[in-house]
């Protein structure tokens, strides 16, 4: 089991130029949210090495327009570049499981929740990573992805059912 | 796994096991931001730069479209041989030529009344008030290799030249037939063999006194010696149809 701090308290935007103090927060968020973001871009493209990638491009995205105060709320700017970026590539290439290159093993069930996870649709599965995985309400996670409360909701519903048939039907499958 | 949406937070925390180190990536996070924000530093710049030219580009394209082109041709006092073609194509606007003559021409108080112009070749007619003051002819040539400036008695010798810079020059004034007067310069720019005449004559078959040219002999060798009239010219040469000088550049 991995113990993962949640997201916790909001990151103050910065406005024109930077302190050293200012700085010095700024690499701190960037420490503390970076595990996070790569575990959330981890379940929504399944490669570390890819996920480790669009992790640096999002946060390198943040620190920038940070210094120059254009960033009202650091995490839903983060996420929802990070999102973003996931679908772009998304739409791209086919969805594959890679194993990081130290990993000893990794159990089947986890590939079979991933791999139903990744048969979702990408707006689907952003909703269920970031409602479920990173833990943001309804309003933050319509924030980060331009969607209504509503939307929200909907996907959510939907993308639970999918993955609750896609997971039994892959138990039944295996069982068989 | 048969109920996802309870503990699917858990079932996700599997998933994740074999994470690698985070490792270095916080410093690589910073050195990457560095990185793009002197690529958007390059890129405003670049913009900034094309927007620049874009502006002076549709400044110079406006300026040379609306401005008046050059006043119409009047009769010219001195007869213009046949060989000589006008070819009004380039609009007055664009004549460096002319920014280099007029000044000298009004400090003498006399004034420019009409231009013909061809590809490498000018021809300004001078007026003193409403008085015809003959014309002032230049022209560039392309002479390089084993050109040399002609001497007039001789076709076949090559004159003494005098140094100006980067430029040999002779004059060729004359003015022992009051009739019809000239003063003339022919200056080459050995390296390229780029070489310009400047001829201004007075109205001819007026007497000496009404019929002298508009520059004086050192005037007009100053045209012909000023780098600035060679790039006024730009790529143009003199080929066919230039106007005729008394000591012909042959």
């Amino acid at each position: 089991m991995i113990a993962v701090p949640r997201p916790g308290t909001p990151f103050r935007a910065y406005k024109g130029h930077m302190s050293g103090n200012e700085g010095d927060e700024l690499r701190t968020f960037v420490a503390a949210r970076l595990p996070h973001l790569r575990r959330s871009a981890f379940l929504m493209c399944g490669d570390w090495q890819l996920a480790a990638e669009l992790t640096r491009a999002t946060l390198a995205r943040l620190v920038v327009d940070s210094r120059r105060g254009a960033v009202a709320d650091a995490d839903v700017y983060a996420y929802a570049d990070l999102m973003e970026s996931c679908r772009k590539r998304n739409r791209r290439r086919e969805h594959v499981f890679v194993a990081s290159a130290g990993a000893e093993g990794v159990a089947a069930e986890s590939i079979l929740l991933l791999d139903a996870l990744h048969k979702l649709a990408p707006r689907c599965r952003a909703v269920l990573v970031l409602r479920y995985w990173d833990g943001f309400d309804v309003e933050a996670t319509g924030a980060m992805l331009d969607l209504d409360d509503e939307r929200v909701g909907a996907y959510e519903r939907a993308g639970l059912a999918a993955l609750e048939k896609l997971l039994t039907e892959s138990e039944a499958a295996m069982a068989g | 796994m048969s109920a996802p949406s309870g503990p699917l937070r858990e079932l996700l925390e599997h998933v994740l096991e074999g994470e690698p180190s985070v490792g270095d990536e916080v410093d690589a996070v910073f050195r990457r931001a560095d990185r793009l924000r002197r690529r958007r530093t390059q890129l405003l710049l670049g913009s900034g730069l094309l927007a620049a030219a874009g502006v002076v580009a549709a400044g110079y394209l406006i300026t040379t479209t609306l401005l008046p082109g050059a006043p119409p041709t009047a009769t010219p006092a001195v007869s213009v041989p046949a060989t000589v073609r006008p070819a009004p194509a380039v609009s007055e606007a664009a004549d460096g030529v002319r920014e280099m003559v007029e000044p000298l021409i009004a400090g003498r108080g006399l004034g420019i009344k009409s231009v013909e112009r061809g590809d490498g070749w000018r021809r300004y007619h001078v007026v003193d008030g409403d008085e015809p003051r003959g014309a002032i002819d230049v022209a560039v040539y392309d002479r390089s290799g084993s050109y040399c400036l002609p001497v007039k008695a001789d076709k076949k010798a090559c004159a003494r030249v005098d140094k100006a810079g980067d430029l040999e020059f002779v004059r060729y004034d004359d003015v022992s037939d009051e009739n019809w007067q000239v003063r003339q310069t022919i200056a080459r720019r050995p390296g390229d063999g780029r070489t310009i005449a400047v001829m201004a004559t007075g109205k001819r078959d007026v007497g000496a006194a009404r019929g002298k040219p508009g520059l004086t002999g050192a005037q007009v060798e100053q045209v012909a010696t000023d780098e600035r009239v060679f790039d006024a010219f730009g790529g143009e040469a003199c080929e066919k149809g230039c106007p005729p000088f008394r000591t012909p550049v042959s």
